[in-house]
């Protein structure tokens, strides 16, 4: 077999095996891109009893 | 002094700031004080409107009544409301068709994900309060409109917070016997938690008193559906044990100074303390790293924080110079 014919059989099975590769990762990690996402921080800002003193600074 | 309301602004402001998104919500217990004077009735309700026009003006996502804002009856809450003021409360009803006065919960949608605020406050009223209610409009058992209003955000809300004006015992009561309610933020007494009390699955929480803090809920939504962990717990549990060394270091050194001082059941009682916390400190790591971690933490109004321009204004047009 020559060198040419070998490179590029290397060539083919690469390109079939990458698709399945891509396709394993997404069966096995589902979350996939959602799951590596940043996630979104709520912030809550709470007050109560604030009447009285009302517009007191703390000492 | 007045720029405690137009520092709010600005701290929340500055939260909105940084660009994630940011609800305020408030427990109750808002515009008037425990007991008014009749003479003054001018007075306080010109401060009462002031507080609804600035919370209006600052966004306020929810306001739960609590019992002293009847103080003046509920004619006043109405006409707030219905200017725009989002009150709401779950167990004050209409004496007559026991319908609720306000909405009992209100509901924010923030990355898909529903959040629901409810509203509590306690039963029965102080004397006083009841009278000026007149017979007109009643509370009711805050247990029974808490499982009422919980059952009825089923599919409605992933997240109930529940705004109470009921007190820490109360709120406890609350979390043992209504599943599904994630955070109790509560108000009434103004107690100053160092940290998140946990009851089951629910954290409860209060933000000092008279405005002189605000609670800050910092809340990961990626997770929802997975158990909150709080991420403060693994630092009080250290501060703790970290304490107790000092302690220890301090017997220690009164024994070298005074050999026939006995520390041994000191030391021991030391010991038992710290073997308790070590179990806690380990199990906290366990949990904490596999539930969605929240943090907590109470940020003085001080003065430090600028005046916010346009509520100072509301401030200065409204003519109020004291409390």
């Amino acid at each position: 077999m020559k060198r040419a014919d070998l490179l590029s059989g290397i060539k083919i099975m690469a390109k079939g095996i990458i698709p399945l590769v891509i396709l394993l990762l997404g069966i096995l990690f589902p979350l996939g891109y959602e799951g590596m996402a940043a996630p979104v921080t709520l912030t809550i800002i709470h007050t109560s009893n604030v009447n009285g003193h009302l517009f007191a600074c703390p000492s | 002094m007045l720029g405690g309301l137009a520092r709010r602004a600005t701290l929340l402001k500055n939260l909105q700031n940084q660009g994630g998104p940011v609800l305020a919500v408030d427990s109750g217990d808002l515009f008037f004080d425990q007991t008014t004077d009749q003479a003054d009735v001018k007075k306080v309700l010109t401060k009462a409107r002031l507080i609804a026009q600035a919370y209006k003006k600052m966004g306020i996502e929810a306001v739960n009544v609590g019992d002293r804002d009847l103080s003046q009856g509920v004619d006043f809450l109405k006409q707030e409301a219905a200017q725009g003021l989002p009150l709401i409360s779950a167990n004050l009803v209409d004496a007559v068709q026991r319908k609720p006065v306000f909405p009992s919960s209100v509901i924010r949608e923030v990355s898909g994900v529903r959040i629901a605020f409810v509203g509590l406050l306690r039963s029965p009223l102080p004397p006083a309060i009841e009278k000026s209610l007149e017979g007109k409009t009643v509370v009711e058992d805050p247990l029974e409109a808490a499982r009422k209003v919980v059952e009825g955000l089923k599919g409605k809300a992933d997240l109930i917070l529940l705004l109470s004006d009921l007190g820490w015992d109360q709120d406890i009561r609350i979390a043992k016997a209504v599943a599904g309610i994630q955070f109790i933020l509560g108000g009434h007494e103004g107690r100053a938690t160092t940290g998140p009390f946990q009851q089951g699955e629910t954290f409860i929480v209060q933000s000092y008193q008279k405005g002189m803090y605000a609670g800050v809920l910092a809340l990961p939504l990626e997770k929802t559906g997975s158990l909150f962990q709080d991420e403060g717990r693994i630092n009080r549990i250290q501060e703790e044990l970290d304490a107790l060394d000092r302690r220890s270091r301090d017997l220690q050194g009164a024994k070298e100074r005074n050999p026939h001082l006995d520390i041994k059941p000191a030391i021991k009682g030391i010991k038992q303390q710290k073997d308790k916390l070590q179990k806690e400190l380990k199990e906290a790591q366990k949990t904490v790293a596999q539930g969605s971690r929240f943090r907590w933490t109470l940020e003085p109004i001080s003065s430090s924080l600028a005046e916010d321009a346009e509520v100072g204004s509301l401030i200065e047009a409204s003519g109020i110079k004291k409390d």
